[in-house]
């Protein structure tokens, strides 16, 4: 939808739009459980109440011209998510925070709308890796794991994975891959917070829950009930 | 009881979207405030549930009242009813997430008969015992309105009451009496409401040949027959602030019921009994109404509901001033099936100045005197000349619907129907159609009622042949479906234990292709004794006591 809109309109994404904002939110509580398509509809839907003076694409079947973050699996939680937004006035830049943010669902949350230059990349071009954090709670190490089981001993496993040199996945395709160089760390705090920096790599975003299945040999199961939030992105 | 917490449950279904409750211009109310709550429950999954317009407008009724709330439920998929039996969980609403059984009134809506074994299921999913009977007045109170409330006999054990025709004026009697007598004679006096049939108050006798005898009220007070509601339209509760889903639907769009009722009589046709008589909303009050519901859904595309859109007087007009106010902000106008003549065309073509939406016509019969049997007179030229301008105008896929095994139908009204695509197909080679093919259920309150559907070998027959030979994609339910569909439209009180049967064999989601068991069901009508093909292949007499005849839909 959105992405479709920016590819037909590259050759002068500008063309009638006086304005380019980027928005920053968050996603959290049950909209994670609204996928990406269904997300961007929200959105959509979201700046026609607020009266938006969003621009659409030329030609036959008229899009509004914008790009989202990349995907973020179903059941994710986020405090990164952006969107880059052409428009054909300019806006007040603080009442529009509120003008949308009144017309969103509960969980989607605004933090900021920022002015970007009109001729600029979309910034999905500069993703350089993604942060992401997810908490091990006390119900989810006794029933995973072991009740006894130690933040030392999570560290160590930390360390063993990450000492070695390769680590295959199945992609989609059916193929074998090394996702090892994509991880550039993996650490715990004192609170038992994991945080996974995993590059990306020609528009290959490696799920970190895939990640954490290996990590500590737990199914896919038993990371149901952990919550995963991407918690920052990392620009070229 | 308390309600229930979706963290633990959303991780495992495949579309945790469906159960958020989450949506734009949802209505929470306080649970202890309201006297009077009830849920409204559509027997199917969400995607198709949410896309219906009259459980909209109820739950804006009910909403905009003091006194009561509304909240809803669908048919949980098969992964989420598995977690629920699994766990234990009774089935719950998606606005507060509390059980079924805390409500006080269930309004089901019977949009088509194979949605049935859904409504069993979901009561037993609810933990609500399935029969009237069983329940003692200790449960909610289950009601249903819709088409399908036209001949509700089949369905009569398991429910309190049905609203026969609108619903809109007696859903606020029926929430008025409640409040009166809830704790004290509630069903005579839910009787007692216009449109309102009680089923349980009324005694059916049936002859040494199984036909109907008679049926007779129990008590003094109530009506012999029941005569359907019919509202004002144009004064009439229309919601302004329809809800908005978070997740695709079927019919993702603003819905503007321009007319109820059709100013057609097609003979096979059912809607026009149910929908009818033939009323409009001013072109003033769409408008009106266009422009709040716009503007509160942020909706980017509107659809001119009605049963024939393009015979609204001052179509138009309307449609011109629609696209003068709202076309330049990027919103679209949807039209449901066209008549397939030159107006409707005209006007279709305006329409897609703005976007490109999909056409559908339905010329149900393939030959000229078959369209004219059953009271849809397009002849041949005009049909093809509205394709011919379709195609001129852009249009590069059509839809079409046909019935198979109308009354009188021949050969060469099979042959006609594959001539009606052909024609088009050989002169536009890129010109494609989808085309849907049903089989002709006689339904009650029509004037075909009294006669026998089709044998199934022979539609089998007729459909396959088409099938080979028409230059086309099919789509249609099996005729199978239809065969159990012609059973339960027709049918009387004594196939509720069928039902039964047949559901706790595991039928559920009937409509759905891959769902539908035929076997199950031939047994459950041999477990139960009760033979199908006395409702199906039986050609009524004309003074024949039939099992709607005390429910007057005229």
């Amino acid at each position: 939808m959105g992405r479709d809109g920016m590819r037909k309109s590259s050759l002068s994404p500008f063309l009638g739009s006086v304005q380019r904002v980027g928005i920053e939110y968050s996603k959290k509580g049950q909209v994670r459980y609204i996928g990406h398509l269904d997300l961007m509809r929200t959105f959509f839907r979201a700046f026609k109440r607020a009266n938006l003076p969003v621009s659409y694409t030329q030609g036959f079947n008229p899009r509004i011209k914008c790009s989202f973050s990349p995907a973020l699996p179903l059941g994710f939680a986020s405090e990164a998510e952006y969107m880059e937004l052409y428009l054909d006035r300019k806006i007040d830049i603080p009442s529009s925070v509120d003008n949308i943010q009144k017309n969103l669902p509960e969980g989607l949350t605004v933090y900021s709308i920022k002015v970007l230059p009109l001729l600029g990349k979309s910034s999905n071009a500069r993703i350089r890796a993604v942060a992401y954090r997810l908490k091990l709670r006390q119900v989810f190490r006794s029933c995973a794991l072991s009740s006894r089981v130690t933040r030392q001993d999570i560290e160590e496993r930390i360390k063993d994975f990450l000492s070695k040199g390769e680590i295959f996945l199945i992609n989609k395709k059916s193929k074998r891959i090394n996702v090892r160089p994509l991880i550039l760390s993996i650490e715990m705090d004192s609170d038992w917070n994991i945080r996974l920096l995993l590059e990306t790599r020609g528009g290959f975003y490696l799920n970190p829950k895939i990640i954490i299945e290996k990590l500590l040999g737990v199914g896919a199961e038993e990371l149901a009930f952990v919550e995963f939030v991407r918690e920052k992105f990392l620009f070229w | 009881m308390e309600s229930i917490v979706l963290d633990d449950i959303l991780p495992f279904v495949s579309k945790p979207g469906r159960y958020l409750g989450n949506e734009w211009n949802v209505v929470h109310k306080d649970w202890e405030s309201a006297q009077v709550r009830v849920v409204l429950c559509y027997p199917d999954i969400y995607e198709l549930g949410m896309s219906n317009l009259g459980l909209q407008i109820l739950y804006s009724i009910i909403n905009q009242r003091k006194d009561s709330l509304a909240e809803r439920v669908y048919a949980p998929g098969l992964d989420m009813e598995k977690i629920l039996k699994d766990r234990g969980i009774p089935l719950f609403s998606l606005e507060s997430k509390r059980p079924l059984r805390d409500f006080d009134i269930i309004g089901f809506t019977l949009q088509h008969e194979l949605s049935y074994t859904n409504i069993l299921n979901i009561l037993s999913l609810a933990k609500i015992p399935l029969y009237f009977r069983d329940r003692n007045g200790k449960f909610p109170l289950i009601l249903a309105g819709g088409p399908s409330a036209s001949n509700p006999e089949p369905l009569a054990d398991f429910f309190d009451a049905f609203v026969l025709g609108d619903g809109e004026e007696a859903i606020e009697e029926i929430i008025e009496t409640y409040k009166n007598y809830r704790s004290n004679g509630i069903l005579k006096a839910l009787a007692k409401i216009p449109g309102v049939y009680v089923p349980s108050l009324y005694q059916v006798n049936y002859k040494e040949d199984d036909t109907l005898e008679r049926v007779e009220r129990k008590e003094e007070g109530i009506p012999e027959r029941i005569e359907k509601r019919v509202v004002n339209l144009e004064n009439s509760h229309y919601p302004l602030a329809p809800l908005v889903p978070l997740v695709d639907i079927s019919q993702n769009r603003l819905n503007l019921e321009i007319q109820r009722g059709c100013p057609h009589s097609c003979r096979f046709c059912q809607s026009n009994a149910v929908y009818g008589p033939c009323r409009i909303r001013s072109k003033k009050r769409l408008l009106e109404i266009a422009e709040v519901s716009l503007r509160s859904t942020g909706y980017d595309e509107i659809s001119l509901t009605s049963l024939s859109t393009t015979d609204y007087p001052g179509i138009e007009g309307l449609i011109g001033e629609f696209l003068a106010l709202h076309g330049k902000n990027h919103t679209s106008i949807s039209l449901p099936s066209l008549r397939p003549d030159k107006f409707s065309l005209e006007m279709a073509i305006k329409i897609q100045k703005v976007r490109k939406t999909g056409l559908t016509f339905a010329p149900e019969a393939g030959s000229e005197r078959l369209r004219k049997l059953i009271g849809k007179e397009i002849s041949h030229e005009q049909f093809i000349s509205a394709i011919s301008q379709a195609y001129e105008a852009g249009w590069k896929l059509i839809k079409l619907y046909f019935m198979i095994g109308l009354p009188t139908e021949q050969e060469d009204d099979i042959e006609a129907i594959i001539e009606l695509v052909k024609e088009p197909r050989n002169r536009y080679r890129d010109l494609n159609f989808n085309i849907t093919i049903a089989p002709f259920v006689p339904k009650p309150h029509t004037p075909f009622q009294w006669l026998p559907m089709e044998k199934l070998a022979e539609l089998r027959r007729k459909k396959d042949y088409l099938c080979r030979r028409l230059p086309a994609q099919i789509k249609g339910h099996t005729v199978e479906s239809s065969f159990l569909e012609a059973v339960f439209s027709r049918g009387d009180r004594r196939l509720g234990v069928v039902l039964e049967k047949a559901w706790e064999m595991g039928c559920k989601f009937d409509q759905w292709k891959e769902q539908f068991r035929f076997d199950y069901w031939q047994e459950a009508f041999s477990k139960c004794a009760i033979d199908p093909d006395f409702y199906v292949y039986r050609k009524r007499d004309i003074k024949e006591v039939l099992p709607w005849s005390h429910l007057i839909y005229g």
